[in-house]
């Protein structure tokens, strides 16, 4: 293993608020995240009993947080030096900041949004527009529709099948009570995680934020797992729109490990092994370019939350069949037929050199870092298991990949009236 | 040569960039042979070598591209790579630079690759034009740039493409072995180690692209646009004369009328547009230096777009008449001033600061350029935006799909 000097410590705040030091040496700022773990697929908490909330609460809540008495707290930490944002994922929300003075007071502030926010009726009611408009924004990208429709065919009652920011509908139906109470099960110090990156002394700061914090009360409401079952499920989808060419996008459900460390191992091995089939250098990425299935803007990617395991692969294409096709003889093949090992070895190398170059930035390192942290996993954690694998571990996880219980494939193709326009614009 | 030397980050860059005269055709030519040198090369005759090749030096990365600035077609070739010092491996920089040379020097051009370029660069149009912001933006700088001189329209993009022959291809490949270059290294690269890059690349027939005085062409007055589309939203743009360009000494007050506009979520757009009437997820104030111009782009409600209007005129009308308040002014000031130093903890705002400072010589160290935002003052702000004239009013979408 490569020795980068980083370095990293940890605290925790009145006992309960564990704070993470990543240390940077050279760079001016600091960027700060506050990681709390509710996200897209929470749908519940739980008291006496389990209460139901609806889809797109946590993203909801994101933006309540961000204001106070009728004030953006962004413009409390601009004037404070810093400049702040926020994120909602499907496992977690994130507030974050990046500052090069005031570190205290915009700590204390962070921290003081997200744990003791004041919502009240007419602020949500005002949300509700803004957030609704977000969404519009994004019903206008066909891209983001097929995608969507794939997850939702792939997943259908489980929460994945959803788009973190909720339906029209879920929106409109938010309510006080309802954000307070996933605030009081969800935005407690001993599940939060404080993510402060940069070169740095923190002892001082952490002495004042242990003095002047205020956190809530320790609670009876409590989070309740992810739910949601699996229908298994193959389906191919053709839908019309707008758009000047095809585009395919295939999804692929695979049966997740229950074990945490077997399910990093096998998504670590997966990584790699799509990368040797599918990937730049691979045999299949280079003949269907020039065979014309693909564009160069094909890729995969891994969905990796929770009970959520799944491989997607998309691209523009002059011929869609031959494309599916091809992927599903690819599929058929025995994994010691399409990855070698010499691949193997040299995706190991590029995976070394893509975490150095995640390292360049503050903002990318804390988001390494934080990504798998409801898990208790780091970016060097997954370093240290892509390092441990062996052929084998990439074969198996391959094997697996092939055997997907559900898939699903969305061709968007341009409708009538586009392809009409299209030949108006030629003649 | 620029060398931006900072043991800071863990990744080095080299870059190359070529100039020759804006000229639609050729910038077409220069964007099929750049896509193409990053392709195949003699050493590495498939993607899949020269990938691979890549993937083996821990995924270093070959960028090209093609832009323009102002009068010039810039043609760019970069390689991005793991600090050589980090890793016990003598031959890492060695195998790099091998791979830089062949990539600069023997490209595949061949008649093969030439249609399978074009056709991904076609893709790429196709799927600009399948997406509602690009429409929008590209109908918008089409209609507002039409005739001027440092602008390709976006329609003339597919037909120039498609008509590029191998032999232009070949024929500019050529003449860039003589082209103006700039040679720019950045990151943990010291300047030994450069040097023996440079000696390995054997620049020396290029002659260093010199910049000279840039023209400041006034956007005359059109007829405002609005474009009927299926969509959810409607993006609203209303374009305004600044009179201020890039080298002008009021930039850096225009920088604060900017943000105090439109800039973040202390802006008065965002405050009345979003906070207030709920109109728009996204509004903002995006200064065009290029070209002199102000440009508030908002995506919003269909239902809100004469409010929205009205909302617009009214926030201009109050900058014009009356002075921005003390706090307002020392917040933006303030606002500006962290981002830039904030900014200086990234490899690519370093690079761009060095590149600003030989195209337009603006300073490479920002504390003079901090003095000069916090010198501007509400009487500045009061006469920019005093001059602000509107010149365009485009919109597009707005039928609820």
């Amino acid at each position: 293993m490569l020795d980068l000097g980083l370095e990293k410590q940890t605290f925790k705040i009145q006992n309960r608020l564990k704070v993470v030091h990543l240390k940077r040496p050279g760079f001016l700022k600091t960027y700060a995240a506050l990681i709390f773990p509710v996200g897209g697929l929470h749908r519940a908490y739980q008291d006496s009993s389990i209460h139901y909330f609806p889809a797109g609460a946590a993203h909801f809540l994101e933006h309540k947080c961000f204001e106070r008495d009728g004030e953006e707290m962004t413009d409390v930490f601009s004037r404070q030096g810093a400049s702040a944002n926020a994120y909602t994922t499907y496992q977690s929300t994130s507030y974050v900041f990046e500052a090069i003075e005031n570190l205290e007071a915009n700590l204390l502030t962070l921290c003081d949004m997200a744990f003791n926010p004041q919502f009240t009726e007419a602020g949500i009611e005002k949300e509700k527009g803004i957030i609704v408009q977000e969404w519009s924004m994004y019903q206008d990208s066909p891209f983001y529709r097929q995608y969507q429709l794939m997850q939702e065919v792939l997943y259908q009652d489980h929460p994945y099948a959803l788009d973190i920011l909720g339906q029209k509908e879920s929106i409109e139906a938010m309510d006080l009570n309802t954000l307070n109470a996933i605030h009081e099960a969800y935005y407690q110090p001993e599940t939060a995680t404080l993510v402060i990156a940069g070169d740095l002394d923190l002892s001082e700061i952490i002495t004042a934020l242990d003095k002047k914090l205020t956190f809530p009360k320790p609670t009876t409401k409590r989070p309740v797992a992810i739910e949601g079952a699996f229908i298994d499920v193959e389906k191919d989808l053709v839908i019309e729109d707008d758009v000047q060419d095809e585009y395919m996008v295939f999804g692929y459900r695979m049966p997740y490990q229950t074990d945490l460390f077997q399910r990093y191992h096998h998504y670590m091995a997966l990584d790699i092994a799509l990368d040797s089939v599918f990937g730049s250098s691979s045999h299949f990425y280079e003949k269907a370019l020039d065979e014309g299935l693909i564009s160069d803007n094909f890729f995969t990617e891994i969905s990796f939350y929770d009970n959520v395991y799944d491989v997607t692969m998309a691209s523009q294409t002059k011929a869609p069949e031959a494309f599916k096709k091809a992927i599903d003889a690819l599929l058929l093949e025995p994994a010691k037929e399409v990855i070698d090992e010499t691949l193997f070895h040299r995706l190991k190398k590029a995976g070394i050199g893509s975490f150095i170059f995640s390292l360049e930035s503050l903002e990318g390192m804390v988001r390494s870092y934080t990504r798998y942290l409801h898990d208790g996993i780091s970016e060097e954690d997954l370093l240290k298991i892509q390092n441990d694998l062996t052929f084998e571990d990439v074969l198996s996880a391959y094997q697996t990949f092939q055997n997907a219980r559900s898939k699903v494939t969305v061709l968007l193709k341009p409708s009538k009236e586009t392809l009409n326009k299209q030949k108006n614009k030629l003649s | 040569m620029l060398h931006v030397y900072t043991e800071q980050f863990k990744a080095a860059s080299l870059t190359l960039r070529f100039f020759m005269p804006l000229e639609r055709k050729t910038a077409s030519v220069a964007r099929v042979l750049f896509q193409m040198m990053g392709t195949k090369t003699l050493q590495y005759p498939s993607r899949k070598e020269l990938n691979a090749a890549l993937e083996e030096a821990y995924d270093a990365s070959l960028n090209t591209s093609v832009s323009l600035l102002y009068d010039q077609i810039e043609m760019k070739i970069q390689i991005r790579f793991v600090d050589p010092s980090l890793l016990q491996d003598a031959a890492y920089e060695t195998q790099l630079i091998k791979i830089f040379k062949d990539v600069l020097y023997h490209p595949y051009l061949d008649e093969t690759l030439l249609n399978q370029e074009k056709s991904f660069i076609l893709d790429d149009i196709k799927t600009k034009e399948s997406q509602k912001s690009q429409i929008a933006s590209s109908m918008l700088t089409d209609t507002l740039l039409e005739g001027h001189p440092y602008h390709i329209p976006s329609t003339e993009e597919a037909p120039l493409i498609k008509a590029v022959q191998l032999n232009e291809v070949k024929a500019l490949f050529e003449k860039l072995k003589e082209l103006p270059c700039l040679i720019l290294a950045a990151g943990p690269l010291p300047l030994i180690s450069l040097k023996r890059w440079l000696k390995v690349l054997d620049l020396t027939g290029h002659p260093q692209y010199q910049p000279h005085p840039l023209l400041k062409t006034p956007i005359a007055k059109k007829e405002p646009l609005n474009v009927i589309a299926k969509m959810h939203q409607v993006y609203r743009y209303h374009v305004y004369d600044s009179g201020v360009y890039r080298d002008d000494r009021d930039y850096p007050a225009f920088q604060v009328l900017q943000h105090i506009l439109g800039g973040d979520s202390d802006s008065m757009l965002f405050k009345r547009i979003r906070e207030t009437h709920s109109m728009a997820y996204s509004v903002q104030a995006i200064p065009s230096i290029k070209y002199g111009l102000l440009i508030i782009q908002g995506s919003i409600d269909p239902l809100k777009t004469e409010l929205y209007d009205q909302e617009i005129a009214s926030i201009i009308k109050e900058l014009k008449e009356t002075h921005v308040d003390k706090d307002t002014l020392f917040y933006a000031q303030q606002s500006i001033q962290e981002s830039i130093k904030r900014n200086s903890d990234s490899l690519s705002v370093l690079s761009r600061r060095a590149l600003m400072q030989y195209y337009f010589n603006e300073p490479f160290e920002i504390d003079a350029y901090l003095a000069q935002i916090r010198a501007v003052n509400a009487g500045d702000i009061k006469r920019l935006a005093e001059n602000l004239k509107e010149v365009y009013a485009f919109k597009y979408g707005g039928f609820d799909a």
